[in-house]
């Protein structure tokens, strides 16, 4: 591994990271996924963002991360919440027309 | 660790800056504990009114401009919008109380959906903007709930896996801005450092959650769907305020990149929900669908008037705003009308209404052909405006989209004809099926709505002159 920065091969994972919950959030029907695939998307930008921050030697970065995850946990409380009415009504967790 | 008194000074100054959304909290707080103590909606309603009355006030008696190069600032554009959007919440709240005898948290989100509106006008790093992105969001993905029906949960569950990716995207392209410029103030983005198409693809990914509050193309799935299930009140108040407010944030944000990278970008963007939204619209059997596709392609003539990033466009661009607000409430009123009469919400329900009677025939005609954009209404103002702002901007850059996107944006104004003179047609050449009469307090707040439409045209400069002398 030699010549590959710690720089390159964070945004390598990150972009990696993104295909997948980009992938998983078009392919399945299964809102549990769905769900894990947004977060994995959040995940590859703070990974993108502490990379950078690392790189410019700033903190700057590492508060947008603190507040990407405060919002993030909002967003899934609120998700399994409606999650929970949806399997009331439909008696499964998968998304059909 | 050494801590800097004058900077903590400082933020405490700064601080009276924000007094505003500090009240909107405490609005916020007080009516969601006053749902706690006693369970009555009309007692809410008047709480909310009276709280945001005050809030208006308060807008007019704090305004202080605040310098450049902050996290956020305060300028008469984000003031003007803010009180715009306080009092489309309060016409929102009064003009549809009736369809809401819903849980009392119902007013605590539509207060915290216009806090988040309001801090999104301010917003000049990153960091405000994906807060108050993502406190409309959140605040609209309960909304959509509120009506407890199964279809409504799958709606509002879909929704919040849409804006979810999108807000991922966006911060994905803001990750990738930090790593060209080191920064997240939009004042210090320079994103000419890399090649011209790169910059393209990072902008987009960057506004990916703007454009999903302004619906427009790429991420204007969820409209229709949505639109489908959300209560009246929120579904005129939805369709305005977050539009006007992202508006605003991505007009700030557009003024820092290279000309030719927000003209291909905007321009793109417009072009194609203009496009999407008319076409749509064309094969709709229902109101509600209808009213989707049409605020979608009303997204992208809004942002017409944003790409030029003139202040001739930004008074384009609010003097729509307003209009759009006018019609879009008067379209959301008949559909109230038709809604407490039947289920079905097809545009068959007008049929023959004309001749019968023919004030409410005068009226809904004269919204449709504003939101086709004709003379004698002030939708053909708003599009004039718009399109003239993008004029002179095409004498100032010479760049060929602009014109492209001038053609086609007068072409779809031809293609939205086909589908909104539909009802007037209905209402006129064909025979009447149910006797339906539009009750006399029902009709005077028609004209309310629509009155002003046909002044607008006459006289624009009651309100222009007043943005003239305000946003400088």
């Amino acid at each position: 591994m030699i010549g590959i920065s710690y720089l390159q091969i964070s945004l390598y994972l990150g972009a990696l990271l993104m295909c997948i919950g980009v992938t998983l959030v078009i392919t399945r029907r299964n809102l549990i996924m769905m769900l894990i695939g947004i977060e994995l998307m959040l995940n590859a930008s703070n990974l993108n963002l502490i990379a950078f921050g690392k790189k410019f030697g700033q903190t700057e970065s590492h508060l947008f991360v603190l507040f990407i995850l405060l919002v993030a946990a909002a967003e899934i409380s609120i998700a399994l919440a409606l999650l929970i009415q949806f399997y009331k009504h439909f008696q499964s967790s998968h998304l059909e027309n | 660790m050494q801590i800097d008194i004058q900077q903590i000074e400082q933020i405490f100054l700064r601080t009276t800056e924000l007094i505003p959304e500090i009240y909107l909290c405490g609005l916020y707080l007080v009516v969601l504990i006053a749902g706690f103590f006693r369970r009555s909606s009309a007692y809410i309603v008047e709480l909310t009114v009276i709280g945001v009355v005050i809030h208006i006030l308060v807008l007019f008696f704090f305004f202080v401009p605040s310098a450049e190069g902050g996290l956020w600032q305060v300028d008469a554009i984000s003031q003007f919008a803010k009180v715009f959007m306080s009092v489309a919440l309060l016409l929102a709240i009064i003009l549809f109380r009736k369809n809401s005898s819903l849980a009392e948290e119902y007013y605590s989100l539509l207060i915290a959906i216009l806090l988040g509106a309001q801090l999104l006008t301010m917003a000049r790093h990153f960091l405000i903007m994906f807060i108050a992105v993502e406190l409309i969001s959140l605040s609209s993905y309960g909304l959509v709930f509120f009506r407890f029906r199964a279809e409504a949960t799958a709606s509002a569950i879909r929704y919040l896996i849409f804006g979810g990716a999108s807000s991922a995207i966006s911060l994905y392209g803001i990750s990738l801005i930090y790593g060209i410029n080191g920064t997240f103030f939009w004042h210090q983005i320079d994103v000419s450092v890399v090649p011209k198409n790169a910059a393209i693809a990072i902008c987009f990914l960057a506004l990916a959650s703007l454009f999903f509050k302004i619906s427009l193309f790429p991420f204007h799935v969820w409209v229709s769907d949505v639109y489908q299930q959300l209560p009246l009140q929120v579904l005129a108040f939805l369709s305005v305020v977050p539009k006007i407010a992202a508006g605003v944030a991505l007009y700030q944000f557009s003024k820092h990149i290279p000309p030719a990278i927000s003209i291909f970008l905007l321009g793109s963007v417009a072009l194609l929900s203009m496009l999407v939204g008319n076409l749509g619209a064309l094969s709709q059997k229902g109101m509600r669908k209808l009213f989707a596709f049409s605020s979608i392609a009303h997204a992208g003539f809004l942002i017409v008037a944003i790409i030029p990033r003139t202040i001739s466009g930004v008074h384009a661009f609010l003097f729509y705003g307003i209009v759009y607000a006018l019609m879009n409430y008067a379209f959301v009123w008949i559909l109230d009308w038709q809604e407490s009469l039947t289920e079905d919400d097809s545009l068959t329900f007008w049929r023959g209404i004309g001749n019968i009677q023919p004030f409410v025939g005068i009226e809904v005609t004269t919204l449709m052909i504003s939101l086709v954009g004709l003379p004698i209404t002030a939708g053909f103002t708003t599009k004039l405006l718009a399109f003239s702002a993008l004029w002179e901007y095409y004498e100032l850059e010479k760049h060929v989209f602009l014109i492209v996107v001038l053609i086609v944006g007068l072409l779809n104004a031809l293609i939205s004809l086909f589908y909104y003179l539909k009802i007037p047609y209905l209402m006129y050449f064909q025979k009447h099926t149910t006797a339906n009469y539009l009750s006399f307090a029902r009709s005077i707040v028609l004209t309310v709505l629509i009155f002003p439409l046909l002044v607008l045209f006459f006289f624009p400069n009651v309100i222009l002159n007043f943005l003239f002398v305000l946003i400088k």
